[in-house]
């Protein structure tokens, strides 16, 4: 995994947050701590890792396969899975070299290597998610050295003939203490156990030292046992996680020259009950515009097509029906804009040093380019210039650069424009309270996105959104005597 | 034998009114005395409301009594006092307790020796570990070592039993420690309200509950608030004439009950608590109480088996024991121990 993979190809987690990956990612249904550290941190492939990532899918794909076939084999790896407990504070103690496990952390390492062999018998699952998991039973047999097979421990007699000898002192003086005795002899004999105590603990002592050196050499690989379960458990999480909500697996096209979604929709939106609309979008390299009315969720649709990159970048299965697409080399979404600059920059600065990253990089490179309304802060005159003059400069680049914008943007600029359909044309309801005014103005508004192909302005409906939610009839009068001042007539 | 009056019971809370009232002592009697029991012998599953059983004294830095767990014992305990118990310990599962100790870990003892509990604080995680231990041993009798003021924070219906632990530490004074010793003693035994009533409450999760029965049917007014304090006025006006009960959750203090009182309007009717640890009134209060004929019941019954009376504190503070125990046993039906006189912690 290079850097940038790292940094979610140049997302934040703002900006993942706000697509709603970060979120995606907290409801995969992985069961143990392994799992939930790889969730949090997903291996994001680039467009040089497109053979891992497309072997990567079609692991996902078998799995899924089997899932179907043969549910019990994913049910019980999942049962094993949720029986692992957290070993990589003691698997770190091992690797720093001066330290004795106590009988807690062995306990669980004997708990760790049992679980990780019952997953490791399911070769079928891990041959078809191409995962190996390394074997340990010299250290199995360490821990349990009276092989009984059971998954308790503590320091056994068989480790040490000494410690035998001496427990066996202990449990005479012990089965004296029972005895009906008066409180000197009692004391005494409790002061005589405390002497054994002392000697047994240095022998433990030297046991665990013994123990802990025995698995230093293994520190290595079993934190590389510990990220293989997780990977698998991420996987499995990915497959059940998808077949529960209907996902797609996405396409993806060593050279497609277009990023092409198939009633894509936003998870986030569903869970707070808005309406949902899915989108359908064909992106290609150079420039496309989406322009609509406000409210009439350009946002959202921006966001859909981030998120579900991401998404294909990270191995995930999509939010869409149907997603052909090729490997960026990298995503940059302008949400993440002031949380990456602070307070030194104004957000029209930050916007600007932005938009300079996205121009600086290569052509020989495949970015996803997405910006939301950019130079909305500046003067309105100017800032159609700036929109337009990126536009033209992205048309003829490799990157697939897509801006929302109210700027009336030239064909001539442009390799698409796609635009919200927005409100119907519908008498305004008279509504007694905002509430309302909002819901019939949502109900009125029609999210769809279609394209555009002549040079069509942008339709005035930032007035009819005005009169939606309630300026008065005085006042729009107005604001159209205004514009019609300057403009000439408008429909309304 | 203490045992004797406490060997039916499928779990048990060693409920101590103070610290270093001899709750160890007790917990340590016990168990000598169910190791004498030949085939009768229960195997003890023991723990504690957070943590107990240190060599030492937080407060007063002198030495205490160690609780002494003998092979078969399960023990359930945090991971730190693990590492200071003495005893073969045999360690079998893990469970999702954590404490500022470390995760409560459960534990078999293989050999005998001297074991410092500390145990869940919340009564989910005590109810959650008590069936941990049970599906490890269904016969293991549960047995909570737990200071009254930690087991009323964690919630009732914890144990079926309780044993109370009282002496000099409530007290050096005979006739306060038996009057405070008393108070506790008559709360725990309180009565269950009647089945019909009990049917009702067990389901309302309120705060505050009032309870009218009209021609044969339950009709009730509620209050729910995230405690009782600063709600008294609420209270008192959900008590109608027709009210025949009041249940009120939680931590029942001098401050939540003066309010209802002056305004007389509990009156010869119930008053439901949850179980007898979640009421902390004084002598007089309880008086006040008894004046108005206001009878107070509980939603979860605990069986007091008997009282264990410690003389003695760390710092040589001492009360005559026997007279405690001759104090006590007019007013108590269950035995009554004196630690002091017959036991060698």
């Amino acid at each position: 995994m290079n850097t940038l993979a790292y940094q979610f190809l140049g997302l934040n987690e703002k900006a993942l947050a706000e697509v709603g990956f970060v979120e995606i990612m907290g409801a995969l249904p992985v069961k143990s701590p392994f799992g939930k550290t790889v969730a949090t941190k997903p291996r994001c492939y680039v467009r040089s890792e497109l053979n891992e990532l497309k072997h990567y899918f079609s692991c996902l794909a078998n799995l899924l396969e089997l899932y179907q076939n043969d549910d019990l084999v994913f049910s019980q790896t999942v049962m094993e899975m949720s029986h692992l407990r957290e070993v990589r504070g003691s698997l770190l103690r091992l690797q720093e070299g001066d330290n004795v496990l106590d009988n807690v952390e062995f306990f669980e390492l004997k708990r760790f290597l049992h679980g990780a062999s019952q997953i490791a018998k399911e070769t079928v699952l891990l041959n078809n998610a191409d995962i190996v998991l390394e074997s340990f039973v010299a250290l199995q047999e360490a821990l349990d050295p009276e092989k009984t097979g059971v998954m308790s421990f503590y320091i056994y007699e068989a480790y040490d003939k000494e410690l035998a000898l001496l427990r066996s002192a202990k449990r005479q003086i012990e089965n004296q203490i029972l005895g009906d005795l008066d409180g000197a002899i009692r004391r005494d004999l409790i002061n005589q156990r405390q002497t054994l105590v002392a000697q047994e603990e240095q022998i433990e002592f030297r046991i665990r030292q013994k123990l802990t050196s025995y698995f230093a050499p293994y520190a290595d690989a079993l934190i590389n046992l510990a990220r293989s379960l997780g990977e698998l458990d991420l996987m499995i999480a990915k497959v059940t996680y998808a077949k529960s909500y209907r996902l797609a697996w996405p396409s993806i096209l060593p050279d497609a020259k277009v990023m092409s979604l198939h009633n894509g929709w936003l998870p986030k939106l569903v869970t707070t009950g808005v309406r949902v609309v899915r989108q359908s979008i064909d992106l290609t390299g150079g420039s496309t515009v989406l322009t609509g009315a406000n409210m009439g969720g350009k946002s959202v649709a921006l966001k859909t097509v981030v998120l579900n990159s991401l998404l294909v970048q990270t191995g995930m299965p999509v939010f869409a029906e149907k997603l052909q697409t090729p490997c960026f080399d990298g995503i940059l979404y302008s949400a993440d804009i002031t949380s990456q600059m602070g307070a030194k920059l104004s957000s029209f600065g930050a916007e600007i040093m932005r938009l300079r990253e996205a121009i600086e990089l290569s052509d020989a490179e495949k970015w996803l380019i997405v910006l939301d309304e950019p130079a909305r802060g500046t003067n309105p005159q100017e800032a159609e210039a700036i929109v337009c003059g990126v536009c033209d400069w992205f048309r003829s680049r490799t990157h697939f650069f897509l801006v929302a914008t109210h700027y009336n943007i030239a064909m001539s600029n442009l390799t698409a424009r796609y635009q919200v359909r927005g409100l119907s044309r519908s008498a305004i309801p008279e509504c007694e309270s905002d509430e309302k005014r909002l819901f019939a103005l949502a109900s009125a508004m029609d999210y769809r996105i279609m394209r555009l192909e002549s040079d069509e302005p942008p339709p005035h409906e930032a007035f009819c959104i005005c009169e939606w939610l309630g300026l008065t009839k005085p006042l729009m009068t107005k604001i159209y005597q205004k514009w019609e001042q300057k403009h000439g007539d408008i429909e309304h | 034998m203490i045992f004797e009056c406490v060997s039916h019971l499928p779990s048990l809370a060693l409920v101590g009114m103070a610290k270093n009232v001899g709750k160890t002592t007790v917990l340590n009697r016990l168990i000598y005395e169910n190791s004498k029991q030949g085939e009768a012998q229960r195997r003890l599953a023991i723990t504690s409301i957070g943590r107990d059983g240190e060599t030492t004294d937080v407060t007063t830095g002198g030495e205490k009594p160690r609780v002494y767990a003998l092979p078969g014992t399960l023990v359930a305990t945090a991971k730190v006092s693990l590492q200071n118990s003495d005893a073969l310990l045999e360690i079998i599962d893990d469970t999702p307790c954590r404490t500022p100790f470390g995760e409560v870990m459960i534990a078999s003892v293989k050999q005998a020796g001297f074991v410092e509990l500390a145990g869940p604080s919340t009564a989910k995680e005590l109810f959650d570990l008590k069936s941990q231990l049970q599906a490890i041993d269904p016969k293991a009798m549960f047995v909570v070592d737990g200071a009254l003021s930690r087991l009323a924070a964690a919630g009732g219906e914890v144990t079926a039993g309780a044993v109370l632990c009282t002496g000099a530490a409530v007290s050096t004074n005979v006739e306060a420690c038996v009057d405070k010793t008393l108070a506790v003693a008559k709360l725990l035994q309180c009565q269950q309200v009647e089945r019909d009533v009990l049917a009702v409450l067990r389901k309302r999760f309120e705060r505050a509950v009032a309870l009218q029965k009209e021609q044969e049917k339950f009709a009730f007014t509620t209050l729910d608030a995230p405690t009782l304090l600063g709600k008294q006025e609420a209270v008192t006006s959900l008590i109608s004439p027709n009210t025949t009960a009041l249940l009120l959750r939680g931590a029942v203090t001098a401050e939540v009950i003066r309010p209802l009182l002056a305004s007389g309007k509990l009156k010869q009717k119930q008053l439901v608590i949850e179980d007898g640890t979640r009421m902390f009134l004084s002598k007089e209060i309880l008086a006040q109480i008894k004046r108005q004929a206001i009878e107070i019941r509980v939603l979860h019954e605990i069986e007091l088996c008997a009282v264990a009376v410690n003389p003695v504190v760390p710092l040589k503070a001492t009360i005559d024991s026997t007279l405690v125990v001759e104090a006590l046993t007019p007013h108590l039906n269950i035995p009554i121990f004196d630690v002091g006189r017959s036991w060698v912690s």
